[in-house]
Parts: C-alpha cells; structure tokens; sequence
C-alpha cells in the first residue's frame, strides 16, 4: 500500500514537472512569437527609437514617483529627491534619447526648486540659492516662456500637487 | 496519474511563464505613453516658447505612433491627435497656416481612428474637440 502511494506520488510529480517544461516552453513560443510579429511592424530605426525612448520615460516616471507620487513624507523628502535629482543629471549625461532632455530638464527643475525650498527652511540660504540657480538653468534649457522663482515656485507646487493620487496624500513638503 | 500530472503541469508551466513573460516591457508600455503625454501636453505646450512646445508635441506624437504600431489602442489614437490638434493651434498662432492645415488633416485622420468621428466631423466641431481638451470649451455634441 505506502509502496503503491510513493509510486503515485512520483508518477504525479514527473507528470508535473514534464508538463510544467512543456506548458511553459510552449506558452513562451507563442508569447515570443506575438512580440516578435509585433515588433516586425516597426521599421528597425522605429524599433530603436521606441526601445530607447520607452526606456528613459519608464526611468524618469519612476524617479518621479518615488520623490512625489508616492506620497513621501517631509522627512523621507530631502533624501529622495537628493536621489531624483542625482538620478536624472546621470540620465542627462547619456545620449540615449536626446529628444527628452526638456523633459529631464523640466523635472530636474522641479526637483531643485523643492531643494531650495528645504535649505530655506532651514537657514541655508547660500546653498537655497544654489538650488534654485540651478533650477533657472534647467527651466532656461527647458525652453520656457517665464523662468522667475516666483513662475518656478508656482509650477513646482501645481506639478506636485497634480501628481498626488488624491488630495490628502499630496507629498509632504506641499501639504 | 501520470497523465494528471501533465495536464496540472501544463496549466502550471504556461500560467507561470504568462505572468513573467514580458512583465517589465509591459509595465514600461503602460507608463511611457502617459509620461511623454503629460510631458508634452500639460507642461512643455502650456509653458515652453512655441518651438520647445511644437518639438515636445512632435516628439510625442512620433513616439505614441510607434506605440500604436506596436500595441494599438483608442487612448493613444486619441492622444496623437490631440498632439497634432494642439500643435495646429500653436501653427495658426505662429501664422504657419499651411504647416497648420497638415496638422489639421494628422488631428482628424487620428480622432477618427479614435472613434471620435461622430464629435468631430466638421472642421468647426473639429477645433471645438481640441479646445473642449484644451479645457477652453465645451465638447461639440456626437452625431
């Protein structure tokens, strides 16, 4: 009887397993081959620009994220967007996709004006000024219309607030 | 039982593969579109000079064809026609009027792949579609 039950039990397991390779080798020849008919409609140079395009965006939204969407609270704030600002000059300095350097531009922007805003708070004004400095070059490479603090500031706030998934979980340094 | 065992394995095998398969191409295919359409649309178009504004709606009307080539969906058709759409009214501002009905034709061709043919079968109705996204209207009624 065990011996019966353990000759089951292995018969079920190769079974398993044997369908296991098979089901998932097979389900990865069809996904493979959908994304493979997928990309033949793009012209190669179209499929380069995608990748590279999609492969920054995805970068920069998720640097976004962490320092606003997300919800951060005032305390967590200053490191991460030490870190999205950080982020984003490293994404500036490669020539992946130089189409969105506005865009790292803008959002870098945003970034130090936020910083500034901290270093204010807290009596650092040298280094306040830097960061929003800094910030004017970027909105100047961005190519907008009014780069003053007080259009900067007004842009950062309206930005940041937008990004909240709802109104009381706006990032902790605008709410 | 052997038999069994295949048949569990294979549903197991292909539901683990379907759900690790290109997860991460997928969730990059569902944030890029609206990164570079919030991008261009409601900021570089509301607050860049006319020509910073017109590459940022170019470069995202290029980048969301692709997209629909590679994973066609309303959302985006709409979305590209709205970039030609806005990009015809920063066109008429500049006074490029040709340039503008290029644009024109591009925003139309779009929001009729869209599905938005019934609201924007004139030229009128058309311009009132965009300024209605633009925020500075009211959307022209469906047909």
């Amino acid at each position: 009887m065990v011996r019966k039950i353990l000759v089951h039990s292995l018969l079920l397991l190769l079974g398993v397993l044997a369908g296991s390779a098979v089901g998932g080798l097979g389900y990865y020849s069809y996904a493979k081959h959908k994304h493979d008919v997928a990309y033949a409609r793009l012209t190669s140079a179209e499929a380069e620009h995608l990748t590279a395009t999609r492969g920054v965006l995805s970068q920069i939204f998720w640097r976004n994220y962490l320092a606003t969407g997300s919800s951060p609270t005032k305390e967590e704030l200053p490191k991460k967007l030490t870190e999205q600002t950080a982020g984003l000059e490293r994404l500036r300095e490669g020539t992946v996709s130089p189409e969105l350097r506005p865009m790292e531009s803008v959002y870098l922007s945003f970034g130090y004006v936020r910083l500034a805003r901290f270093e204010k708070e807290k009596g650092n004004n040298s280094l306040a000024d830097q960061y929003m400095t800094n910030a004017m070059a970027q909105c100047e490479e961005a190519g907008w219309k009014d780069c003053s603090e007080t259009a900067l500031k007004s842009a950062t706030e309206s930005w940041v607030r937008g990004s909240a998934p709802d109104k009381t979980k706006v990032a902790g340094d605008y709410q | 039982m052997f038999v069994a065992g295949v048949v569990l394995g294979l549903a197991l095998g292909a539901y683990a593969v379907k759900n690790s398969y290109g997860v991460f191409e997928s969730l990059e295919n569902f944030i890029a579109p609206g990164a570079y359409g919030d991008f261009a649309s409601n900021i570089q178009y509301r607050r860049a000079v006319p020509p910073k504004a017109k590459e940022a709606l170019l470069g995202c009307a290029r980048f969301l064809q692709e997209m629909n080539t590679l994973e066609p969906d309303h959302a985006k058709q709409m979305d590209i026609g709205l970039c030609y759409g806005r990009l015809v009214l920063l066109e008429e501002a500049d006074g490029n009027s040709q340039n503008a009905r290029a644009y024109l034709a591009k925003a139309k061709n779009w929001l009729w792949e869209a599905g938005a043919e019934k609201r924007t079968s004139t030229e009128d109705d058309l311009r009132a579609f965009i300024a209605f996204w633009d925020g500075r209207g009211k959307l022209p009624a469906s047909k």
